[in-house]
């Protein structure tokens, strides 16, 4: 490699940082070419306009030997075309890509630039596309496939529904990766239980929004706190209730009568329908009355359906003091309820 | 017979005069188990008079939680707006000319990407997201001295590199999906965004079988 060369700063920083950004061998792999393509397409225009693509190739295959295999899989030899240091990212990383185990690189005709000139022109580099499937059990390789490429799929007229496929945790740790779609997912998947919660904890609406969105935000904020030693619903039922609890003792009434908004049923006669929103009244106040760890129990485990050992993972007590709660609360309810009977 | 009915249901005393526990009665009846008598609760007038009296009472606990909440309209919207406007936003700079700068948000990028995955047969879950935290703070640092005068905080360049994690069914060709992702996504970005450069990498991390769900 040239001294001096303008790609060394780049990949100095790329290579530094890389052991810092994932703590598996696919993750490393996939940031260094992630970072290493943002690196490299910031500076292209500025501090490569007048370097040619092959000693930029070289520059980044050369650095990529010394970093072994990982680095190798994002600067694939026979990719580097005989074009502008400008381009030099959309021909280094082609249309990207593509990782997935087990999997031999893809090379020959139909996927792109010009595999047969580049063997003859950069023939040194040829070793790296051999450390392709080098995986680590458990973790993807990253197998590099240059574009472009003939299209064999029909392109669908509109998007598919995504939900779902796949359970929150894999969700989750794509979340915890970036991936910002996947957290939209999850809170669309939960937030109904989210506001149904502290609707019921807050007795309010306009709280239980409040309470609801606060802890969605929260939940993002400390997603890279969540170890996922129990599912993220529990998680969010913590945050949920924490959150609650928050605002009704921040010393607003919280009393309010609409824990059960109406439900359109043209079947139900007026007479009944009075008589219901009495008894769902009669329900909340007496909710609400409940001490709020037994207001918690009782939403929990006779609204959520949630166990004792679920209930006791949301609310840090053990199983037996959760029964305590359930068996203290169930009273007070039931003596409230008899004094409306 | 264990004896007279009872005059009043006890729910301050621990038991019954049969020695039922309250609460287990209680307990029993809130889990919508008050029909399922075992053997002395088939005989005892106590524990049949206050399985029924709890029934009763616990009767609009038990349609208010069955009944469905409606949750307000655009929740989950609000909350992921919020969340943007924590992330710091990155943009591509599609033109920077006297009249002054075009640029585009890199997540609008990465939903426009997404979106277009999500197109492609066998695709069944397509995340997308157009840089890395991580990434950019990493241009950045690597970037200082070179970044164009007009270019703000975290402008990384016509060139967009889009990250999908794809989730495709069990038997649809991988390789297939992929490469025509890429492909789709590489088009509608350059398409429909005049982005010039595109790098769309393609992770396929999770394959389902839609018969086994």
């Amino acid at each position: 490699m040239q001294a001096g060369h303008p790609l060394d700063g780049l990949l100095d920083v790329a290579l530094d940082a890389a052991p810092q950004l994932g703590d598996g061998h696919a993750i490393l792999d996939h940031d260094l070419q992630v970072n290493g393509g943002f690196l490299l397409s910031d500076l292209h225009s500025d501090a490569l306009g007048d370097v040619g693509a092959g000693a930029a190739g070289d520059a980044l295959a050369n650095r990529a030997e010394g970093a072994g295999a990982a680095v190798a899989h994002g600067v694939h030899a026979g990719d580097f075309p005989a074009g502008l240091a400008g381009d030099l990212l959309h021909h280094v990383f082609g249309d990207g890509y593509l990782s997935f185990a087990g999997v031999e690189p893809l090379t020959g005709p139909g996927d792109g630039c010009a595999a047969a000139d580049r063997e003859s022109s950069q023939p040194s580099r040829r070793k790296f596309s051999s450390g392709h499937t080098r995986a680590r059990p458990g973790y993807w390789s990253s197998v590099r496939v240059p574009g472009p490429h003939s299209g064999g799929l029909t392109v669908k007229a509109a998007p598919q529904a995504v939900e779902p496929a796949v359970g929150d945790a894999y969700l989750v740790a794509r979340a915890r990766e970036g991936y910002l779609d996947a957290y939209e997912l999850l809170a669309e998947r939960h937030s109904a239980m989210a506001y149904r919660v502290a609707l019921r904890l807050t007795g309010n609406h306009h709280d239980a929004q409040d309470v609801a969105q606060e802890a969605l935000i929260a939940a993002w904020e400390n997603l890279g706190q969540f170890r996922g030693g129990s599912s993220f619903s529990t998680w969010l039922y913590q945050i949920v209730t924490r959150r609650a609890l928050n605002k009704v003792t921040r010393g607003r009434d919280a009393r309010s009568l609409d824990l059960l908004p109406e439900i359109a049923d043209p079947a139900m006669e007026p007479g009944d329908k009075a008589e219901r929103n009495l008894a769902v009244d009669a329900v909340t106040d007496a909710l609400l009355a409940l001490p709020f760890p037994q207001r918690t129990v009782i939403v929990l485990h006779h609204f959520e359906r949630l166990s004792y050992a679920e209930i006791a993972s949301v609310t840090g007590a053990t199983e037996p003091a959760v029964r305590s709660h359930l068996f203290r609360a169930r009273r007070a309810l039931a003596k409230t309820l008899e004094d409306w009977k | 017979m264990n004896g007279p009915m009872p005059a009043r249901i006890p729910l301050d005393d621990a038991c019954l005069p049969c020695g039922a526990d309250v609460d287990l009665l209680l307990e029993q009846t809130a889990q919508g188990r008050g029909a399922d008598r075992d053997a002395h609760q088939q005989r005892c007038v106590h524990c049949q008079a206050a399985l029924g009296e709890f029934t009763a009472l616990w009767e609009p606990v038990a349609e208010m939680a069955a009944a469905p909440v409606s949750v307000p309209p655009g929740l989950a919207a609000a909350v992921m707006r919020q969340v943007r406007h924590l992330v710091r936003d990155i943009w591509y700079t599609l033109e920077i000319t006297e009249l002054g700068a075009v640029r585009i948000a890199a997540r609008i990028v990465a939903a426009l990407a997404r979106d277009s995955a999500r197109m492609i047969p066998g695709v069944r879950v397509a995340l997308g997201r157009s840089t890395h935290g991580k990434g950019a703070a990493l241009a950045e640092k690597a970037t200082f001295g070179h970044r164009h005068p007009h270019a703000a905080v975290g402008v990384l360049g016509r060139t967009a590199v889009v990250d999908l994690a794809v989730v495709i069914g069990y038997g649809d060709p991988a390789h297939q999906v992929a490469r025509e992702i890429q492909r789709h996504v590489t088009a509608t970005l350059r398409d429909q965004l005049g982005l010039r450069d595109v790098t769309v990498n393609v992770t396929i991390d999770d394959v389902v079988d839609d018969d086994r769900r």
